[in-house]
């Protein structure tokens, strides 16, 4: 059974990792990455968080080139105005932003950032998404909060260069949303909504179990309005953003819209791509498919544990694991901590491996962390007994969970575990 | 204007910071997690694939 959805989108995102703790874990995880590739980088949380700083981390973590550090404050240092979000203005801006500019252009299009080069022209458009950033926290205040934490940066085109483009965002250059010049505070308002719940997804899907490479094998989503077909990424991005969309919809009443608001098709989209996603969820990871499936308002398979539980991998390595085993750390594994205690691992390979790991296999990790030395499972199940304050029974049974999931990613290794 | 060590207005949070938000739907609960994911999104990069765009022209609307 499904239907329109009975809990807000920043519920539910919130239930799954709360946006400053979810800005927190991305931080990590491009900090992790800069020292990978350049030790000694220390991100600040401008850097950590600038568009152009991840899109040169995320090229680099793609196995395209390396990252040089220098380059990351020259960027980073790009004069922005505020505008209740941080608005590019720099003069240079088209050269900086080369790269988000070229990829969301369309065919023979070059879009050109207005700046504080385009003296009074800048000013109006700041005003109007000064004005538009109040609509958003005056209709739906929590929803501004959810989704403005993941917007980092704005850039209005100038419309003539434009190429018809009305709000874009892109996977390779996250945290900043591109919007034409706009005429109405509301269309910078429906832009913040559709583009930030892109961006929130882009930060869901590294830092939590969203999609992985099966999702470009699967079925493509063919759209009954216009008949595009979309890959399962961008359908399960636009679902998310339609519903959005539909909240943010509701939530404002009979505000005049821009003239190309998706605003009332939101829902009926939002559920025509729902029941398609429904019928996939085989091809999504296990918190996306919570999050189809809480948002949808189908709550028969969610009750039982309070959770869905996702699907673990065999864990025949496991069983192998005996008192006597030793572990060790591997010599190519980085981690890094964040705030809410997961850790986030690099493994030095060609491309960088990435993984996050749970609380469990987390406090396990830590255990290596001071001499790097060999561990028996029966030292590490004396301690977690102790730390996790439960059973032998059951520490044993999670730890032994955590081991065999750390040594199928090859994040530590045994003489004894083949 | 910001700069790499100044502080910008978002996203700064406070220790344990966060947005007070009503209960889920009876029988919504966080997801139990494996120990071990692999983070796969950084595996293409441009100029191709997915950019989500928002056009006039339905076509590539997202």
């Amino acid at each position: 059974m499904t239907g329109s959805p009975t809990t807000s989108t920043h519920v539910l995102h919130a239930a799954l990792v709360p946006a400053p703790a979810l800005v927190d874990e991305r931080r990590t995880l491009y900090r992790l990455a800069a020292e990978m590739f350049a030790p000694g980088t220390e991100l600040s949380d401008n850097l950590a968080d600038h568009p152009i700083v991840r899109y040169e981390i995320g090229r680099a973590l793609a196995g395209h080139g390396d990252l040089d550090p220098g380059q990351l404050p020259r960027v980073a240092s790009m004069k922005v105005r505020d505008a209740g979000v941080p608005v590019a203005a720099d003069p240079s801006a088209a050269e900086l932003l080369e790269a988000p500019l070229r990829i969301v252009a369309p065919s023979g299009v070059h879009p050109e950032p207005l700046t504080e080069a385009d003296g009074e022209r800048f000013e109006r458009a700041l005003e109007i998404v000064d004005e538009g950033v109040r609509l958003l926290q005056k209709f739906a205040p929590d929803m501004a909060d959810d989704l403005l934490a993941h917007v980092s940066m704005l850039a209005v085109l100038k419309r003539e260069t434009s190429g018809g483009l009305v709000s874009a965002s892109s996977r390779y250059v996250p945290g900043i949303v591109l919007i034409d010049e706009p005429a109405l505070p509301m269309e910078v308002a429906e832009a913040l909504v559709h583009e930030g719940a892109h961006e929130k997804f882009f930060d869901l899907a590294i830092a939590k179990d969203f999609l992985d490479l099966s999702a470009e094998d699967a079925d493509y989503f063919e759209t009954s309005w216009s008949h595009a077909r979309w890959p399962l990424e961008q359908t399960f991005a636009a679902w998310h953003a339609y519903n959005c969309l539909a909240q943010f919809s509701v939530s404002i009443g009979p505000e005049q819209l821009g003239s190309d608001s998706l605003l009332t098709k939101a829902r009926e989209r939002a559920d025509e791509i729902g029941q398609w996603l429904l019928a996939h969820e085989d091809d999504l990871r296990s918190d996306a498919r919570w999050l189809l499936r809480a948002l949808v308002g189908d709550t028969v398979d969610l009750k039982g544990e309070g959770g869905v539980r996702s699907q673990v991998d065999d864990v025949t390595l496991s069983s192998e694991i005996s008192e006597n085993c030793h572990f060790r750390l591997l010599p190519d594994v980085f981690y890094k901590r964040a705030t809410s205690g997961r850790v986030v691992v690099g493994k030095a390979a060609r491309p960088v491996q990435i993984f996050w790991l749970n609380h469990d296999a987390s406090w396990t990790l830590d255990q290596w962390r001071k001499d790097g030395a060999m561990e028996t499972f029966g030292r590490l199940l004396v301690r977690a007994t102790e730390e996790w304050q439960v059973s032998s029974a059951v520490a044993a049974e999670r730890l032994k969970t955590a081991i065999g999931s750390l040594l199928r990613s090859s994040i530590v290794g045994s003489p004894e575990a083949h | 204007m910001t700069s790499p060590n100044q502080p910008s207005r978002l996203p700064q949070f406070p220790h344990n910071a966060g947005m007070p938000v009503a209960h889920p739907a009876p029988g919504v609960g966080p997801v139990i997690g494996q120990p071990v994911t692999p983070v796969q999104w950084f595996r293409r990069m441009p100029t191709g694939g997915t950019v989500y765009v928002v056009k006039p022209a339905e076509g590539r609307q997202s």
